[in-house]
Protein backbone atom coordinates (compact mmCIF):
# COMPACT_ATOMS: atom_id res chain seq x y z
CA UNK A 1 0.00 0.00 0.00
CA UNK A 2 1.32 3.47 -0.93
CA UNK A 3 1.87 5.85 1.99
CA UNK A 4 -0.67 8.48 0.82
CA UNK A 5 -3.29 5.71 0.43
CA UNK A 6 -2.56 4.46 3.94
CA UNK A 7 -3.14 7.90 5.44
CA UNK A 8 -6.28 8.50 3.35
CA UNK A 9 -7.77 5.28 4.76
CA UNK A 10 -6.53 6.19 8.24
CA UNK A 11 -8.21 9.60 7.94
CA UNK A 12 -11.55 7.88 7.36
CA UNK A 13 -11.33 5.56 10.37
CA UNK A 14 -13.48 7.64 12.70
CA UNK A 15 -16.10 9.20 10.45
CA UNK A 16 -16.97 9.91 6.81
CA UNK A 17 -15.10 12.96 5.48
CA UNK A 18 -15.24 15.16 2.37
CA UNK A 19 -12.22 15.71 0.10
CA UNK A 20 -10.73 18.76 1.78
CA UNK A 21 -11.23 17.23 5.25
CA UNK A 22 -9.41 14.05 4.09
CA UNK A 23 -6.43 16.16 2.94
CA UNK A 24 -6.33 18.01 6.26
CA UNK A 25 -6.76 14.88 8.42
CA UNK A 26 -4.17 12.87 6.44
CA UNK A 27 -1.73 15.76 6.91
CA UNK A 28 -2.36 15.79 10.68
CA UNK A 29 -2.05 12.00 11.07
CA UNK A 30 1.21 11.92 9.12
CA UNK A 31 2.53 14.92 11.11
CA UNK A 32 2.71 17.02 7.97
CA UNK A 33 4.60 14.47 5.86
CA UNK A 34 1.68 13.74 3.53
CA UNK A 35 0.51 16.86 1.71
CA UNK A 36 -2.00 15.58 -0.81
CA UNK A 37 -2.62 17.53 -4.01
CA UNK A 38 -6.24 17.44 -5.16
CA UNK A 39 -5.34 15.47 -8.32
CA UNK A 40 -3.49 12.89 -6.21
CA UNK A 41 -6.39 12.60 -3.75
CA UNK A 42 -8.97 11.94 -6.44
CA UNK A 43 -6.75 9.45 -8.30
CA UNK A 44 -6.41 7.59 -4.98
CA UNK A 45 -10.14 7.85 -4.24
CA UNK A 46 -10.87 6.41 -7.73
CA UNK A 47 -8.61 3.43 -7.00
CA UNK A 48 -9.99 2.93 -3.49
CA UNK A 49 -13.60 3.18 -4.68
CA UNK A 50 -13.07 0.67 -7.48
CA UNK A 51 -11.39 -1.74 -5.01
CA UNK A 52 -14.35 -1.34 -2.64
CA UNK A 53 -12.22 0.10 0.19
CA UNK A 54 -14.02 3.44 0.22
CA UNK A 55 -17.57 4.42 -0.71
CA UNK A 56 -19.24 7.80 -1.24
CA UNK A 57 -21.99 8.43 1.29
CA UNK A 58 -23.69 11.80 0.91
CA UNK A 59 -23.34 15.11 -0.92
CA UNK A 60 -23.98 18.65 0.22
CA UNK A 61 -23.43 22.22 -0.95
CA UNK A 62 -21.51 24.48 1.46
CA UNK A 63 -20.92 28.13 0.53
CA UNK A 64 -21.85 27.27 -3.04
CA UNK A 65 -19.26 24.48 -3.24
CA UNK A 66 -20.08 20.82 -3.79
CA UNK A 67 -18.90 18.36 -1.16
CA UNK A 68 -19.08 14.59 -1.28
CA UNK A 69 -18.40 12.52 1.80
CA UNK A 70 -16.48 9.24 1.73
CA UNK A 71 -16.61 6.42 4.23
CA UNK A 72 -14.33 3.48 4.98
CA UNK A 73 -15.93 0.13 4.03
CA UNK A 74 -15.34 -3.07 6.07
CA UNK A 75 -12.92 -4.24 3.32
CA UNK A 76 -11.08 -0.93 3.54
CA UNK A 77 -10.87 -1.18 7.33
CA UNK A 78 -9.51 -4.73 7.07
CA UNK A 79 -6.90 -3.70 4.48
CA UNK A 80 -5.84 -0.75 6.66
CA UNK A 81 -5.54 -2.95 9.77
CA UNK A 82 -3.57 -5.58 7.86
CA UNK A 83 -1.16 -2.94 6.55
CA UNK A 84 -0.76 -1.42 10.03
CA UNK A 85 -0.03 -4.85 11.55
CA UNK A 86 2.54 -5.60 8.85
CA UNK A 87 4.27 -2.27 9.49
CA UNK A 88 4.14 -2.80 13.28
CA UNK A 89 5.68 -6.28 12.89
CA UNK A 90 8.41 -4.81 10.68
CA UNK A 91 9.04 -2.07 13.26
CA UNK A 92 9.28 -4.63 16.08
CA UNK A 93 12.19 -6.30 14.31
CA UNK A 94 14.19 -3.17 15.12
CA UNK A 95 12.56 -1.84 18.30
CA UNK A 96 12.68 -5.21 20.15
CA UNK A 97 16.37 -5.59 19.32
CA UNK A 98 17.07 -2.03 20.48
CA UNK A 99 15.20 -2.70 23.75
CA UNK A 100 17.14 -5.96 24.33
CA UNK A 101 20.50 -4.31 23.75
CA UNK A 102 19.55 -1.44 26.09
CA UNK A 103 18.55 -3.81 28.96
CA UNK A 104 21.31 -4.40 31.64
CA UNK A 105 23.16 -7.69 31.05
CA UNK A 106 23.74 -10.09 33.97
CA UNK A 107 27.28 -9.90 35.25
CA UNK A 108 29.56 -12.63 33.92
CA UNK A 109 30.29 -15.57 36.27
CA UNK A 110 27.22 -15.09 38.52
CA UNK A 111 25.14 -17.80 36.85
CA UNK B 1 -16.31 33.23 -9.76
CA UNK B 2 -12.86 34.46 -8.70
CA UNK B 3 -9.80 34.54 -10.95
CA UNK B 4 -8.31 31.52 -9.15
CA UNK B 5 -11.55 29.56 -9.45
CA UNK B 6 -11.69 30.32 -13.18
CA UNK B 7 -8.13 29.10 -13.65
CA UNK B 8 -8.75 25.88 -11.74
CA UNK B 9 -11.98 25.35 -13.70
CA UNK B 10 -10.10 25.67 -16.98
CA UNK B 11 -7.51 23.14 -15.75
CA UNK B 12 -10.31 20.72 -14.85
CA UNK B 13 -11.50 20.95 -18.45
CA UNK B 14 -8.48 18.78 -19.31
CA UNK B 15 -10.40 15.83 -17.85
CA UNK B 16 -12.94 14.02 -20.09
CA UNK B 17 -16.48 15.41 -19.91
CA UNK B 18 -17.90 12.31 -18.18
CA UNK B 19 -15.25 12.49 -15.46
CA UNK B 20 -15.86 16.22 -15.05
CA UNK B 21 -19.58 15.64 -14.60
CA UNK B 22 -18.93 13.07 -11.89
CA UNK B 23 -16.07 14.82 -10.04
CA UNK B 24 -15.56 18.33 -11.45
CA UNK B 25 -17.62 20.44 -9.03
CA UNK B 26 -16.34 18.47 -6.04
CA UNK B 27 -12.68 18.79 -7.12
CA UNK B 28 -13.09 22.50 -7.74
CA UNK B 29 -14.50 22.83 -4.22
CA UNK B 30 -11.48 21.03 -2.73
CA UNK B 31 -9.03 23.12 -4.80
CA UNK B 32 -10.66 26.32 -3.57
CA UNK B 33 -10.89 25.12 0.04
CA UNK B 34 -7.17 24.22 -0.05
CA UNK B 35 -6.08 27.60 -1.42
CA UNK B 36 -5.16 30.50 0.90
CA UNK B 37 -7.46 33.54 0.67
CA UNK B 38 -4.89 35.73 -1.08
CA UNK B 39 -3.84 33.19 -3.74
CA UNK B 40 -4.61 34.29 -7.30
CA UNK B 41 -2.69 31.74 -9.35
CA UNK B 42 -2.99 27.93 -9.07
CA UNK B 43 -0.31 26.22 -7.01
CA UNK B 44 2.29 24.44 -9.19
CA UNK B 45 1.96 21.02 -7.51
CA UNK B 46 -1.83 21.18 -7.95
CA UNK B 47 -1.39 22.08 -11.64
CA UNK B 48 1.10 19.24 -12.17
CA UNK B 49 -1.12 16.61 -10.52
CA UNK B 50 -4.26 17.83 -12.31
CA UNK B 51 -2.53 17.63 -15.72
CA UNK B 52 -1.08 14.21 -14.96
CA UNK B 53 -4.40 12.96 -13.60
CA UNK B 54 -6.29 14.22 -16.65
CA UNK B 55 -3.81 12.59 -19.06
CA UNK B 56 -4.08 9.29 -17.16
CA UNK B 57 -7.88 9.34 -17.30
CA UNK B 58 -7.87 10.22 -21.01
CA UNK B 59 -5.31 7.47 -21.72
CA UNK B 60 -7.40 4.94 -19.76
CA UNK B 61 -4.38 4.40 -17.52
CA UNK B 62 -5.89 5.27 -14.14
CA UNK B 63 -6.57 2.65 -11.51
CA UNK B 64 -4.78 -0.36 -10.11
CA UNK B 65 -3.63 -3.31 -12.24
CA UNK B 66 -1.47 -6.35 -11.72
CA UNK B 67 1.80 -6.85 -13.66
CA UNK B 68 0.09 -9.80 -15.40
CA UNK B 69 -2.66 -7.52 -16.70
CA UNK B 70 -0.09 -4.98 -17.90
CA UNK B 71 1.93 -7.68 -19.68
CA UNK B 72 -1.14 -9.04 -21.46
CA UNK B 73 -2.10 -5.59 -22.75
CA UNK B 74 1.51 -5.00 -23.85
CA UNK B 75 1.73 -8.37 -25.66
CA UNK B 76 -1.56 -7.73 -27.47
CA UNK B 77 -0.54 -4.21 -28.50
CA UNK B 78 2.93 -5.30 -29.65
CA UNK B 79 1.38 -8.09 -31.77
CA UNK B 80 -1.00 -5.56 -33.38
CA UNK B 81 1.87 -3.16 -34.13
CA UNK B 82 3.93 -5.88 -35.83
CA UNK B 83 0.98 -7.22 -37.82
CA UNK B 84 0.22 -3.69 -39.08
CA UNK B 85 3.89 -3.17 -39.92
CA UNK B 86 4.10 -6.48 -41.81
CA UNK B 87 0.89 -5.84 -43.78
CA UNK B 88 2.15 -2.40 -44.86
CA UNK B 89 5.68 -3.59 -45.60
CA UNK B 90 4.48 -6.53 -47.67
CA UNK B 91 2.20 -4.33 -49.77
CA UNK B 92 4.75 -1.71 -50.76
CA UNK B 93 7.60 -4.18 -51.25
CA UNK B 94 5.33 -6.16 -53.56
CA UNK B 95 5.17 -3.18 -55.90
CA UNK B 96 8.84 -2.34 -55.73
CA UNK B 97 11.47 -3.84 -57.97
CA UNK B 98 14.97 -2.34 -57.95
CA UNK B 99 15.28 -2.90 -61.72
CA UNK B 100 11.93 -1.32 -62.51
CA UNK B 101 10.40 -4.55 -63.82
CA UNK B 102 6.82 -5.55 -63.08
CA UNK B 103 6.67 -8.12 -60.29
CA UNK B 104 5.56 -11.66 -61.33
CA UNK B 105 1.87 -12.39 -60.75
CA UNK B 106 2.65 -15.26 -58.35
CA UNK B 107 4.73 -12.87 -56.26
CA UNK B 108 1.89 -10.33 -56.22
CA UNK B 109 -0.65 -13.01 -55.25
CA UNK B 110 1.56 -14.30 -52.44
CA UNK B 111 2.20 -10.80 -51.12
CA UNK B 112 -1.49 -9.90 -51.19
CA UNK B 113 -2.33 -13.13 -49.35
CA UNK B 114 0.27 -12.39 -46.66
CA UNK B 115 -1.07 -8.84 -46.23
CA UNK B 116 -4.68 -10.11 -46.09
CA UNK B 117 -3.68 -12.73 -43.51
CA UNK B 118 -2.11 -9.98 -41.38
CA UNK B 119 -5.34 -7.95 -41.56
CA UNK B 120 -7.34 -11.07 -40.64
CA UNK B 121 -5.02 -11.69 -37.68
CA UNK B 122 -5.47 -8.05 -36.56
CA UNK B 123 -9.25 -8.51 -36.59
CA UNK B 124 -8.89 -11.78 -34.64
CA UNK B 125 -6.71 -10.06 -32.01
CA UNK B 126 -9.26 -7.26 -31.62
CA UNK B 127 -11.95 -9.92 -31.10
CA UNK B 128 -9.85 -11.79 -28.53
CA UNK B 129 -9.40 -14.87 -30.77
CA UNK B 130 -5.66 -15.19 -30.08
CA UNK B 131 -5.31 -18.83 -31.14
CA UNK B 132 -6.92 -18.08 -34.52
CA UNK B 133 -4.68 -15.01 -34.89
CA UNK B 134 -1.56 -17.08 -34.12
CA UNK B 135 -2.55 -19.81 -36.61
CA UNK B 136 -3.26 -17.28 -39.39
CA UNK B 137 0.03 -15.47 -38.63
CA UNK B 138 1.97 -18.74 -38.75
CA UNK B 139 0.33 -19.53 -42.10
CA UNK B 140 1.30 -16.11 -43.45
CA UNK B 141 4.89 -16.72 -42.34
CA UNK B 142 5.04 -20.07 -44.16
CA UNK B 143 3.81 -18.34 -47.31
CA UNK B 144 6.34 -15.54 -46.81
CA UNK B 145 9.11 -18.16 -46.61
CA UNK B 146 7.82 -20.08 -49.62
CA UNK B 147 7.13 -17.11 -51.91
CA UNK B 148 10.75 -16.50 -53.01
CA UNK B 149 10.98 -20.17 -54.04
CA UNK B 150 7.93 -19.82 -56.28
CA UNK B 151 9.31 -17.05 -58.47
CA UNK B 152 12.61 -15.83 -59.80
CA UNK B 153 13.03 -12.21 -58.90
CA UNK B 154 15.36 -10.02 -60.88
CA UNK B 155 17.24 -9.26 -57.66
CA UNK B 156 17.16 -12.37 -55.46
CA UNK B 157 18.83 -10.67 -52.48
CA UNK B 158 15.94 -8.22 -52.40
CA UNK B 159 13.80 -10.81 -50.63
CA UNK B 160 16.18 -10.60 -47.68
CA UNK B 161 15.22 -6.98 -47.23
CA UNK B 162 11.68 -8.01 -46.29
CA UNK B 163 11.05 -7.97 -42.55
CA UNK B 164 10.65 -11.73 -42.66
CA UNK B 165 10.98 -12.56 -38.96
CA UNK B 166 8.29 -10.25 -37.59
CA UNK B 167 5.56 -12.85 -37.97
CA UNK B 168 7.23 -15.58 -35.84
CA UNK B 169 7.71 -12.87 -33.19
CA UNK B 170 3.97 -12.10 -33.40
CA UNK B 171 3.17 -15.78 -32.82
CA UNK B 172 5.46 -15.79 -29.76
CA UNK B 173 3.73 -12.65 -28.44
CA UNK B 174 0.26 -14.19 -28.91
CA UNK B 175 0.99 -17.56 -27.27
CA UNK B 176 0.82 -16.27 -23.65
CA UNK B 177 -2.61 -14.73 -24.41
CA UNK B 178 -4.23 -17.96 -25.61
CA UNK B 179 -6.87 -19.41 -23.30
CA UNK B 180 -6.78 -16.54 -20.80
CA UNK B 181 -9.83 -14.60 -21.96
CA UNK B 182 -10.03 -11.37 -23.90
CA UNK B 183 -7.53 -8.70 -22.93
CA UNK B 184 -9.23 -5.46 -21.98
CA UNK B 185 -7.07 -2.65 -23.32
CA UNK B 186 -7.82 1.08 -23.31
CA UNK B 187 -8.76 2.47 -26.72
CA UNK B 188 -6.03 5.08 -26.49
CA UNK B 189 -3.42 2.32 -26.88
CA UNK B 190 -4.76 1.61 -30.38
CA UNK B 191 -3.20 4.94 -31.38
CA UNK B 192 0.12 3.08 -31.22
CA UNK B 193 -0.85 1.44 -34.51
CA UNK B 194 -0.08 4.79 -36.16
CA UNK B 195 3.61 4.13 -35.47
CA UNK B 196 4.00 1.29 -38.02
CA UNK B 197 1.80 3.19 -40.49
CA UNK B 198 4.08 6.26 -40.38
CA UNK B 199 7.22 4.12 -40.30
CA UNK B 200 6.16 2.05 -43.33
CA UNK B 201 5.10 5.17 -45.24
CA UNK B 202 8.51 6.82 -44.67
CA UNK B 203 10.35 3.62 -45.53
CA UNK B 204 8.34 3.08 -48.72
CA UNK B 205 8.63 6.67 -49.89
CA UNK B 206 12.36 6.73 -49.09
CA UNK B 207 12.98 3.58 -51.13
CA UNK B 208 10.76 4.53 -54.07
CA UNK B 209 12.12 8.08 -54.21
CA UNK B 210 15.63 6.74 -53.52
CA UNK B 211 15.99 9.25 -50.72
CA UNK B 212 17.72 7.65 -47.73
CA UNK B 213 16.64 10.55 -45.51
CA UNK B 214 13.13 9.09 -45.35
CA UNK B 215 14.44 5.64 -44.40
CA UNK B 216 16.51 7.30 -41.70
CA UNK B 217 13.28 9.08 -40.69
CA UNK B 218 11.55 5.71 -40.34
CA UNK B 219 14.29 4.51 -37.98
CA UNK B 220 14.15 7.83 -36.12
CA UNK B 221 10.40 7.37 -35.59
CA UNK B 222 11.02 4.08 -33.80
CA UNK B 223 14.00 5.31 -31.83
CA UNK B 224 12.41 8.61 -30.85
CA UNK B 225 9.19 6.97 -29.80
CA UNK B 226 11.08 4.28 -27.87
CA UNK B 227 12.61 7.06 -25.76
CA UNK B 228 9.26 8.87 -25.49
CA UNK B 229 7.60 5.62 -24.38
CA UNK B 230 10.02 5.39 -21.44
CA UNK B 231 9.02 8.92 -20.35
CA UNK B 232 5.34 8.07 -20.92
CA UNK B 233 5.64 5.35 -18.24
CA UNK B 234 4.74 8.08 -15.76
CA UNK B 235 1.29 7.95 -17.38
CA UNK B 236 1.03 4.38 -18.70
CA UNK B 237 3.80 1.82 -18.41
CA UNK B 238 2.12 -0.53 -20.89
CA UNK B 239 3.12 1.73 -23.79
CA UNK B 240 6.83 1.25 -23.02
CA UNK B 241 6.36 -2.51 -22.57
CA UNK B 242 4.45 -2.83 -25.87
CA UNK B 243 6.89 -0.62 -27.72
CA UNK B 244 9.89 -2.53 -26.39
CA UNK B 245 8.37 -5.89 -27.37
CA UNK B 246 7.49 -4.65 -30.86
CA UNK B 247 10.88 -2.97 -31.29
CA UNK B 248 12.57 -6.32 -30.64
CA UNK B 249 11.67 -7.16 -34.24
CA UNK B 250 14.51 -4.90 -35.39
CA UNK B 251 16.99 -7.00 -33.41
CA UNK B 252 15.46 -10.30 -34.55
CA UNK B 253 15.39 -9.24 -38.20
CA UNK B 254 18.95 -7.96 -38.02
CA UNK B 255 20.17 -11.23 -36.49
CA UNK B 256 18.32 -13.39 -39.00
CA UNK B 257 19.46 -11.20 -41.90
CA UNK B 258 23.07 -11.74 -40.84
CA UNK B 259 22.49 -15.46 -40.52
CA UNK B 260 20.77 -15.66 -43.92
CA UNK B 261 23.58 -13.71 -45.57
CA UNK B 262 25.94 -16.35 -44.27
CA UNK B 263 27.80 -14.41 -41.62
CA UNK B 264 29.27 -16.65 -38.97
CA UNK B 265 27.58 -14.87 -36.11
CA UNK B 266 26.99 -17.72 -33.76
CA UNK B 267 30.33 -19.56 -33.79
CA UNK B 268 32.23 -17.03 -31.75
CA UNK B 269 34.02 -19.70 -29.71
CA UNK B 270 35.98 -21.02 -32.69
CA UNK B 271 36.12 -18.25 -35.21
CA UNK B 272 38.50 -17.92 -38.08
CA UNK B 273 40.29 -14.60 -38.09
CA UNK B 274 38.04 -12.96 -40.71
CA UNK B 275 34.79 -14.28 -39.31
CA UNK B 276 35.72 -13.17 -35.83
CA UNK B 277 35.89 -9.56 -36.91
CA UNK B 278 32.58 -9.68 -38.78
CA UNK B 279 30.84 -11.59 -36.01
CA UNK B 280 32.13 -9.29 -33.33
CA UNK B 281 30.91 -6.15 -35.06
CA UNK B 282 27.59 -7.76 -35.88
CA UNK B 283 27.05 -8.67 -32.24
CA UNK B 284 28.05 -5.18 -31.11
CA UNK B 285 25.64 -3.73 -33.66
CA UNK B 286 22.84 -6.00 -32.43
CA UNK B 287 23.68 -5.11 -28.83
CA UNK B 288 23.29 -1.40 -29.62
CA UNK B 289 20.02 -2.12 -31.44
CA UNK B 290 18.75 -4.07 -28.43
CA UNK B 291 19.47 -1.32 -25.88
CA UNK B 292 16.33 0.73 -26.49
CA UNK B 293 13.79 -2.14 -26.63
CA UNK B 294 15.27 -3.75 -23.52
CA UNK B 295 15.27 -0.40 -21.71
CA UNK B 296 11.62 0.10 -22.69
CA UNK B 297 10.64 -3.34 -21.42
CA UNK B 298 12.68 -3.00 -18.21
CA UNK B 299 11.30 0.44 -17.29
CA UNK B 300 7.73 -0.58 -18.17
CA UNK B 301 7.94 -3.83 -16.19
CA UNK B 302 9.39 -2.03 -13.15
CA UNK B 303 6.60 0.56 -13.15
CA UNK B 304 4.04 -2.25 -13.67
CA UNK B 305 5.19 -3.89 -10.43
CA UNK B 306 4.82 -0.57 -8.60
CA UNK B 307 1.32 -0.08 -10.00
CA UNK B 308 0.17 -3.18 -8.10
CA UNK B 309 0.30 -1.19 -4.86
CA UNK B 310 -3.02 0.48 -4.16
Amino acid sequence: MREPTYFILAALQDEPLHGYAIITRAGELSRGRIRLATGTLYAALDRLTSEGYVAPTREEIVNGRARRYYTLTPDGAAALRSEAEAMAAAARVVTDRTARSAAPRPAAGLA
Amino acid sequence: MTELERRYASLLRLYPAAYRRARGAEMLGVLMDSAPQDRRRPEWREVRELILGAIRVRAGAQGRRTPGQSWRVALRTAALILLTQTAGDTLWRMMFDPNGESPPIVWVAASLTVAAACVLAIVAVFRGAYLAAAVVTAGAFVLQMAAPQLVTLSTPSFTYLSPLWQLPLVVLLLIPLIGRGTVVAPRALNLMLLVPVVSVALDAYGTLAQDPAFQAGSRAVWQGLAVAAILWSVVDERVAMAFGLAFLNVVVNRAMLDVSLGLDVWSISSPTLGDWSTARWTLIDMGILAILPILDIAVGATVAVRRTRI
